[in-house]
């Protein structure tokens, strides 16, 4: 398994600024723009000699034809930064840390080669969204669809604090329709698959495949969890004006025939369609009250049965709670694509969000590659470029990371 | 010797049982036992305790609630391992041998099932499943001497500490249950179902939920131990007797993976749009979709993919397949996103593994399908109503459509698919019929796919077949057995007319004759079928073949492993 459908699923249309990514740019960018000695230090927790954290853990980079070489690993970020500027790879993904070095791990035992910990990642992906949003599909996003992506944030951001007692979170914008959080506190790092699914299905709670309308079920004791209940204060925030209003769910038939499809009531179904057909051009707001109205008279005759009392709630977290992509989540051994590389389709850099920018932060701020490139040829030497207020929200970060545990003595010194 | 003693002391009462080997009726297994063995025992015992751990795993699979779950477990328990109270009255030298048997039986289990990673999860998981099981079920003295046993350090928090700690978010338990506080990784099978509330990494417990801290506990325990007894299980190589009835033991729990007869190249990329009539619903869905949105998405790649694959479609064809189906992107498009993964499917890259089609369980019960995905099984997946349009596509009588719904509703879902595979054959015109139209469970789409194109052309269904590595093997000590369930019929090989001549012989007890949902629960097998009717020729202690074999006393070389375990003791069976 090579990475989720972030990297596979590459959909169709054309992003500009990939025309810009050549061995050539990237080389420039490995040489003049990457962060090294803050990336090593993240990788390697702060500690001053190398240790397993960073010796152990396998890189994957990807050349030219998308083939990845899988399985790098390196003696400190010195060797870490001289192969980057010499291979310049186009993608390079962050895997776990192993139990040998994994360059070696060809001439292992299977059983003697093992990933023994790895950030606790998440994966939130807009084409997941595509069955709610109706300004942009597939590869692209806009402004309008990226407020999911910030509700999603928001949500994750929270429990993950609150409820888990993460501190280390590091939010990524993924360089084209999605974010990924890497979760980097020694506890979370040290949980196996069992815990990364534990932690994946408290989070989750969008389940169920295309031909599955009805998303969110809950019964009237998950309701009450304090996570649901805080997401839905999230939730109400943005829902009215960007469900409603920005996406317009409601307001065409094909539209509405989603959302009505997950209610469970024949009848209402039919009603609400025949009331909406006549006069389709109402707001979305408009017709969701009716519809709220119509299952609250419903559901007050037909008593609790049906899944009609709490038809409201589950629709609010079915149409805009964070969808994650769990196969990232749950396999220690999941690549995942590192920050501050370049996307190979927008050209964009992976940079990172600080947490009280979720509202504020513009994916399209994400300086491309050539956009680099050209400022720094412009400008004077030393003067910033516009990747410079994302370093410096990476420095932050990885000045509050405590030092790794397990330092071991080494005869590698640091050379920057 | 305990047991000896007790046999003296027949109708003895409970005051016997408090003093002997196992006053506690419930145990965690922490102490290996210190009995001798006979080899009939050895493997009675081990073989009873795995079919009320098959048991376990069938219920979780398709048990309709709580309810349900529950008897299907005592079911299995009352029949295979009974385990009775110490206030049942019954003769203490029943409880002993019952108890003794509890013991013993998983000790050996331990040693069947650690010689790889997958069997010692498997064991695991059912092992854990089975403790709670017993847990909910015990009574309350009980319970208190099993969390004795198993010192759990648990924080209580008072009531009047509650709010401080919870605030308004102790309203989601209720007033009176006493709660406890720990790490929120000791009850990770209640955080991923959010029956618990987390505050800062600590997770709080209610009382009713103990179980799964007692689980969670036995399972690091029992894990490390498995982990031990690995390291240790060469040396048993020696004892000529044992390794084959571990080995018999642990491979009848692997899953009896289908495999298709089909040589690669049978198939071409022309032809597998003809060739879609004969899918299951959920390839002919994936399929459908495919050819719609001319892309899937990586987990209906995988499914669908892989069952090409199992029809013979070999790799050049395969990639000529998904080259066209995803007409709308470019060459370099699709080389660089799909091929590799599609050669990987094929053992070409990565670690070369030559992969397997998925099989029913796998769909059913992993990766479920997430928003804009079409892949899973449609009986599990699909909507209600999704389900009978699909159904109804397929040109499905109302009648059938209503049943098949009926089964995938109440979760038997490779019922409901066997169903539907019966009735695609029973429309056929009666010349193309099979004479026996009633079809062996459903456990792989490739199987699906085979007999219901296999049937187009001979009339005649052939018995399910199952991998190498799946067939129990029979037992050396008992080299009959494996075949009870073989129901009559000429000698498999010859006089059927099989499509391939390397298919290993039908000795899949169960699945022969399996007309399937009509009857109990053992017809309901699906994956398992096999296990049930097979080894009902065990449990009656049946001498059988008897190979011979130096039968003296031996020694399982656990303890000099330092694994903390003393011997089991095993005896010809003219010794007891």
């Amino acid at each position: 398994m090579l990475a989720g459908d972030d990297a596979l699923d590459t959909a169709m249309e054309v992003d500009d600024g990939s025309g810009e990514i050549s061995p050539a740019t990237l080389g420039q960018y490995y040489q003049r723009l990457f962060p090294h000695e803050l990336y090593y230090r993240w990788l390697n927790y702060n500690a001053a000699a190398p240790t397993t954290e960073f010796t152990h853990r396998e890189f994957s980079f990807t050349i030219n034809d998308g083939i990845y070489l899988r399985y790098q690993s390196f003696r400190d970020g010195g060797e870490f930064q001289r192969e980057l500027q010499r291979v310049a790879p186009s993608k390079i993904d962050i895997g776990a840390i192993f139990t040998a070095q994994p360059k070696h791990a060809k001439s292992l035992q299977p059983g003697v080669f093992r990933p023994v910990s790895k950030e606790l990642v998440f994966d939130i992906d807009m084409t997941d969204y595509d069955d709610v949003r109706t300004c942009c599909t597939g590869g692209t996003i806009c402004g309008k669809c990226w407020k999911f992506v910030v509700v999603a944030m928001r949500v994750v951001d929270r429990a993950l604090r609150e409820d888990f007692g993460f501190e280390r979170l590091l939010w990524v914008y993924s360089g084209r329709r999605g974010v990924h959080c890497w979760v980097c506190d020694e506890r979370a790092r040290r949980l196996d698959d069992a815990g990364r699914r534990a932690v994946a299905g408290y989070l989750g709670m969008v389940r169920g495949g295309a031909e599955q309308s009805k998303k969110v079920s809950l019964s009237q004791r998950s309701s009450a969890h304090p996570h649901v209940v805080r997401s839905l204060e999230i939730i109400e925030e943005y829902f009215e004006d960007v469900l409603l209003g920005e996406q317009e769910i409601l307001l065409t038939p094909d539209r509405w025939a989603k959302v009505l499809a997950a209610l469970p009531d024949e009848e209402l179904r039919r009603t609400l369609d025949a009331q909406w057909s006549r006069h389709p051009d109402r707001p979305s707001a408009d017709k969701w009250s009716e519809m709220i109205d119509a299952v609250d008279k419903r559901a007050a005759r037909r008593g609790a049965k049906f899944g009609l009392a709490t038809f409201e709630r589950d629709m609010l977290l079915q149409l805009a709670y964070p969808r994650l992509d769990e196969n990232v989540t749950t396999h220690l051994n999941h690549l995942l694509k590192s920050p501050f590389c370049i996307h190979p389709k927008t050209g964009r850099v992976c940079t990172p969000i600080a947490a009280d920018q979720f509202d504020s932060f513009d994916p399209f701020s994400a300086p491309t590659l050539g956009q680099l490139l050209r400022e720094i040829n412009q400008a004077a030497a030393g003067s910033a470029t516009s990747l410079a207020p994302f370093v410096d929200t990476f420095d932050r970060f990885v000045a509050a990371l405590l030092p790794a545990p397990d330092v071991k003595p080494s005869q590698h010194s640091l050379e920057f | 010797m305990f047991s000896q003693r007790a046999a003296k002391r027949d109708n003895a009462a409970p005051e016997v049982v408090r003093h002997s080997r196992y006053p506690s009726r419930l145990s965690v297994y922490a102490d290996a036992p210190e009995l001798e063995v006979s080899i009939e025992e050895f493997e009675t015992f081990a073989l009873d305790r795995l079919q009320v751990l098959r048991a376990i795993e069938d219920a979780q699979l398709r048990a309709k609630g709580d309810d349900d779950m529950l008897r299907r477990v005592n079911e299995a328990l009352d029949k295979h391992l009974p385990l009775h109270t110490n206030r049942s009255r019954l003769p203490a030298r029943q409880l002993m041998a019952e108890r003794r048997k509890d013991h013993v039986s998983h000790f050996i289990l331990r040693l069947a099932f650690s010689r790889t990673e997958e069997l010692r999860g498997w064991f695991l998981r059912y092992e854990c499943a089975l403790l709670k099981h017993r847990f909910r079920e015990a009574d309350t003295a009980e319970r208190q001497e099993l969390l004795g046993a198993a010192r759990l350090q648990l924080a209580h928090i008072p009531a009047a500490a509650r709010d401080g700690v919870l605030g308004e978010a102790s309203g989601f338990y209720s007033a009176q249950e006493p709660l406890f506080e720990v790490d929120f990784e000791r009850v990770l099978d209640l955080v991923g179902r959010s029956q618990v509330v987390l505050r800062a990494g600590k997770a709080y417990v209610p009382q009713s939920e103990v179980a799964a801290l007692l689980a969670h506990e036995f399972r690091q325990r029992l894990g490390r131990a498995l982990a031990v007894c690995a390291k240790a299980l060469p040396q048993l190589g020696e004892d000529e007797r044992l390794v084959p009835v571990l080995h018999n033991l642990s491979s009848q729990t692997a899953r009896r993976e289908y495999r298709s007869a089909t040589a690669a190249g049978a198939v071409s990329a022309d032809s597998v749009d003809e060739l879609a009539d004969g899918f299951p619903l959920c390839m002919q869905h994936l399929h459908g979709q495919l050819v719609a949105d001319r892309h899937l998405r990586h987990g209906g790649r995988m499914q669908l993919g892989l069952f090409l694959k199992g029809i013979g479609l070999d790799l050049q064809e395969a990639l000529a397949y998904w080259r066209r189906a995803f007409g709308a992107m470019t060459d370099d498009q699709f080389t660089k996103g799909y091929a590799y993964n599609i050669r990987h499917n094929y053992g070409m890259e990565g670690r070369r593994v030559d992969y397997a089609p998925y099989s029913c369980h796998r769909i059913i019960t992993t990766n479920p399908p997430g928003p804009g995905d079409h892949h899973g099984c449609p009986f599990r997946h699909f909507a209600a109503d999704r389900l009978r349009t699909a159904l109804h596509r397929d040109r499905l009588a109302d009648a059938d459509v209503g049943e098949i719904a009926g089964l995938a509703a109440a979760r038997h879902f490779q019922v409901a698919c066997t169903r539907h595979l019966e009735a695609r054959l029973l429309r056929r015109p009666a010349g193309a019929r099979p004479a026996d139209a009633h079809p062996a469970a459903v456990t792989s789409p490739n199987q699906f796919f085979d007999m219901c194109t296999s049937a187009a052309g001979t009339a005649h269904l052939c018995p399910l077949q199952l991998s190498p590595f799946d067939t129990s093997r029979p037992s050396r000590l008992h080299p009959t057995r494996n075949m009870d369930g073989y129901r009559g019929g000429p000698p498999p090989n010859q006089q059927r007319p099989p499509p391939n001549q390397q298919r290993p012989p039908p000795n899949a007890s169960g699945y022969g004759g399996n007309a399937g949902y009509g009857g109990g629960n053992a017809g309901y097998g699906g994956g398992n079928a096999g296990y049930g009717g097979g080894n009902s020729g065990y449990g009656g202690g049946n001498p059988g073949g008897n190979p011979g074999g130096p039968y003296g006393t031996c020694l399982l070389p656990l303890a000099q492993r330092g694994m903390g375990h003393t011997l089991p003791v095993i005896t010809a069976p003219t010794d007891l």
